[in-house]
């Protein structure tokens, strides 16, 4: 596994390269530089271009089209293409005004959407490379806790419908029924022929704990842990919230970590996915990093010195 | 390559509906449940509701029941029973939000966004164990009413990657546009849509119409296309129930569940304006709608399917009273109610339902599969609850096939299953529907099963009318209406028990008040009994009182709505 704070080797060096990481920023600081004073160097004045105009209005129409805008653009009526000069320029103005103003400043959605648009940024979506071998063995290894199966049980069996029979009665059937089953050592297809309809299913063919848990009570499951699987031998009866069963333990398999080859796409599509989340959190503690951090006024006893020195 | 997946479509559709009519053994459909209806953090309304930082595979991750980080409360939260299927549905054009650098408003910048959905499904889809049909949103809100529909198809991601998803400015406004779309799209390369209306509890009167979108009467054309595409209606979700409404079905004394936001019997849109009740905007006059246009024009364009579906702007789906994952991710949680919700209209997150979900009786889960299921209409919607629901339709069902040991085999031996269609009744012989409901393996027991009828009558005018069938206990009908029964709920501990109810009603009905030559529908609704309602458990979890504080009804009683069965003369 990685280590914490070490560059995997398998980041693309050009991620790691600083000269990357001065054009970004300095993207960044053109681009904000741009929305600030956008035309030219004067910030009152608003140059409408024909690309900017469809630009806008494939957004108010929540269309991405161009060369359709593009066309409508010129199938306009003089009247209709000065509105959405209007329009335009009064977004642009508002917007300018607001950012001039500092709206964007301690607005959260603004905020949050800022911060959300740069963790994309840095999120890789491409399939990495091929997975080594060994990396996912490792992987594999370390995490198998999560690719453990739970115990599967396979059974069938009789049921006395407590509500239609009532309690007492569905488990005196029960009880006499046992031993006709077991003398004529009634087979698992021979299930069928007796006792009540069962409410969800006859048979339960490698069925985890909680499947059969869900369906059938906890009471139930106790049970199937402790009598010995058999084709012949039925047991009960088992109380279920619902009434009174005889049941066939055809067999159990007890909880087990499947080989590496019997699921390897799913262990490599997490380690891919860890992967992801690990480069993708290295970048973004790296910007976290680069900046110095001041905390002040934390420490009760200067509380006051330090608010005296920020009001200086 | 195309043309194969066409076939093989059609192959297996073929072999669906002949299995249909053949006694079934070894044809085992089991239901499988599912979403179809999941808005993620690149949907823009989800975004600026605290929804900042969870994509599609949040999303299949939690359906899938692995523990995920919920975007508003920050913990660790899990679904402790996974669901079968799932639709991840944001809105279109994926102008705010993907992970895609670039300009949002150019087609690669699309193109890119919607390879997302494509790869994600793609990665997540397990046949057999898991299905992920990939889908969007075509989200048209004229002056707020709300005239939705959900889209996916059984395509693969590299099919899907051929077309970009439609969205009404793409397409055009009119739903009619939409199916245009399908129908090019689906001609060009050889897949199948399914397009499922929503809300249209709040569309303000537009949903279903007596017209189409020029005014015009709706013509067999538009019958024919309208269900081409649109064979199924959203009937619960989280914004409210749209199967009928007080106003329209008086008589109904349980029509009055999880209306959504209301105030004094009118509708309160997201946008805060007010409309009454108009009969286009629920799905009980939208059936009965649909017989007088089909005896006018010959084609019925209502003939809808029931499902639900969440909608769910928290990418995760949840419809567990107890746990709700929530609608808004800011708003979820009990500290944050009503009072912190200035943004996204005026819709409080307590008039919001825990509710949407669909039942669907199907060969295998798979996307093929699935999306046949749908299309023949034999799915099911609940409010939460994972009850089981058979009905089957005939004029031959006698009382003892209630008890059969294999309701599946009497009934696709005998009849047609939800979604199915009667006619030409034999000798004027009754419609018989054989019904069986099982309640939740973990959920509460079941109050009663009705058959709520719809018929046309000779003077063209509709009618309603609501059997009781099958109940719980010992109680008498008075005035033809099983009273109620009662309640286990401790409101002031938000619990309840099974000490009340049936675990498993099952009966034959066979309708008393048939007539051979009129056009009707039936479908089944299931009840269970009270349970506390999600704000009571967020009232008792804060120390106040459920009714008081949340403004809600401290217990509801959960449901299950099947698709209807037809009958024609």
């Amino acid at each position: 596994m990685t280590k914490p704070g070490r560059k995997p080797a398998w980041l693309p060096s050009w991620l790691r390269d600083p000269l990357i990481h001065f054009l970004v920023i300095g993207g960044v600081l053109f681009a904000a530089y741009g929305l600030l004073v956008p035309d030219g160097n004067d910030p009152r004045r608003i140059t409408v271009s024909r690309d900017a105009l469809i630009n806008f209005a494939q957004y108010r129409a929540n269309t991405f089209q161009f060369d359709v805008l593009d066309q409508a653009l010129d199938e306009l009526t003089a009247a209709e293409r000065q509105a959405l000069v209007d329009e335009y320029v009064r977004e642009e103005a508002l917007y300018r005004e607001a950012i001039a103003m500092g709206l964007d400043q301690g607005d959260d959605v603004i905020r949050q959407r800022l911060i959300q648009r740069l963790e994309f940024l840095f999120e890789d979506n491409n399939e990495p490379a091929d997975v080594g071998r060994d990396e996912l063995i490792e992987f594999y290894t370390e995490y198998s806790d999560d690719y453990i199966e739970p115990a599967i049980y396979t059974f069938t069996h009789v049921f006395f419908n407590a509500e239609r029979r009532g309690d007492k009665e569905a488990r005196e059937a029960a009880t006499q029924l046992l031993a006709e089953l077991n003398e004529q050592s009634i087979p698992f297809s021979g299930s069928l022929g007796y006792g009540d309809r069962p409410l969800y299913f006859q048979n339960y063919i490698e069925r985890t704990r909680d499947f059969i848990a869900a369906n059938l009570g906890q009471d139930l499951i106790s049970m199937l842990d402790q009598v010995e699987p058999s084709t012949s031998t039925w047991c009960g009866p088992i109380q279920s919230p619902y009434g009174w069963h005889l049941v066939l333990l055809t067999s159990r398999e007890s909880a087990r970590l499947p080989d590496l080859e019997e699921i390897e796409d799913r262990v490599r599509e997490d380690y891919r996915r860890m992967r992801k989340e690990q480069t993708q959190r290295q970048q973004l503690d790296e910007i976290i990093s680069g900046y110095e951090v001041n905390v002040i006024g934390l420490d009760p006893e200067f509380r006051n010195a330090e608010s005296v020195k920020e009001e200086n | 390559m195309m043309q194969i997946r066409k076939s093989w479509l059609l192959v297996s559709l073929t072999l669906v509906m002949c299995a249909s009519s053949l006694p079934v053994a070894g044809q085992e459909r089991n239901v499988y449940w599912g979403d179809t209806h999941v808005h993620t953090s690149y949907s823009r309304d989800a975004f600026s509701t605290g929804n900042v930082n969870t994509g599609p595979d949040t999303a299949y991750r939690f359906a899938r029941g692995l523990p995920v980080v919920h975007p508003g409360i920050g913990s660790r939260v899990r679904l402790d029973r996974p669901l079968d299927f799932l639709v991840v549905a944001d809105h279109t054009p994926f102008g705010n939000g993907a992970p895609v650098e670039g300009d949002q408003s150019t087609r690669e910048y699309q193109t890119a966004a919607w390879s997302l959905y494509a790869d994600a499904a793609e990665r997540h889809n397990d046949p057999g164990t898991f299905t992920a049909l990939i889908g969007w949103e075509w989200t048209y809100t004229p002056g707020g009413q709300h005239l939705h529909r959900v889209v996916f198809t059984p395509a693969d991601a590299e099919t899907a990657k051929q077309f970009l998803p439609a969205s009404p400015a793409s397409t055009g406004v009119r739903p009619e546009d939409l199916w245009n779309w399908l129908e090019a799209t689906s001609d060009r390369l050889g897949i199948d849509f399914v397009a499922i209306p929503h809300n249209s509890n709040l569309s303000g009167g537009r949903m279903f119409e007596m017209v189409d979108s020029e005014g015009r009467p709706i013509s067999a054309e538009y019958a024919r296309t309208r269900m081409r595409w649109e064979p199924l209606v959203e009937v619960l979700q989280i914004k409210g129930t749209s199967e009928t409404h007080p106003f329209f079905s008086p008589e109904d004394e349980f029509a009055d569940f999880e209306l959504g936001y209301q105030r004094d019997g009118n509708i309160i849109h997201t946008r805060g304006d007010t409309t009454a009740p108009d009969p286009a905007d629920y799905v009980r006059t939208a059936l009965l709608r649909g017989l007088g246009i089909e005896e006018e024009v010959g084609v019925n364009p209502y003939k809808l399917g029931l499902q639900g579906a969440t909608d769910t702007h928290t990418t995760l789906s949840d419809t567990d009273e107890e746990l709700f994952a929530g609608w808004l991710a800011r708003l979820t949680g009990p500290a944050n109610g009503p009072e912190a919700l200035p943004v996204f209209g005026r819709v409080a997150t307590w008039n919001s339902a825990a509710q949407g979900i669909t039942g669907a009786w199907s060969t295998a889960n798979t996307r093929e599969a699935l999306t046949a299921a749908f299309k023949r209409k034999e799915v099911y919607a609940t409010s939460g609850p994972r009850m089981q629901l058979r009905m089957f339709g005939g004029f031959e069902f006698e009382a003892e096939d209630a008890n059969a040991r294999d309701i599946a085999a009497v009934g696709y031996g005998g009849g047609v299953p939800m979604g199915g269609d009667l006619a030409q009744a034999p000798s004027d012989t009754p419609v018989s529907l054989l019904i069986h409901a099982v309640k939740d393996p973990v959920g509460a027991n079941l109050d009663r099963v009705q058959v709520i009828k719809g018929w046309l009558d000779e003077e063209g005018e509709t009618h309603e009318r609501i059997y009781d069938v099958a109940w719980a206990g010992q109680r008498t009908a008075v005035n033809g209406k099983v009273p109620p029964i009662g309640s286990t709920v401790d409101v002031a501990r938000a619990t309840y028990d099974n000490t009340i109810g049936s675990a498993e009603l099952s009966t034959v009905w066979v309708d008393p008040d048939f007539d051979p030559d009129e056009r009707a529908f039936y479908y089944v609704r299931v009840l269970e009994i009270p349970t506390p309602r999600y704000s009571t458990y967020d009232a008792v979890a804060l120390g106040r009182d459920p009714a008081e504080f949340t403004g809600q009804p401290p217990a509801i009683q959960e449901r299950a709505f099947s698709s209807p069965i037809w009958y024609t003369p």
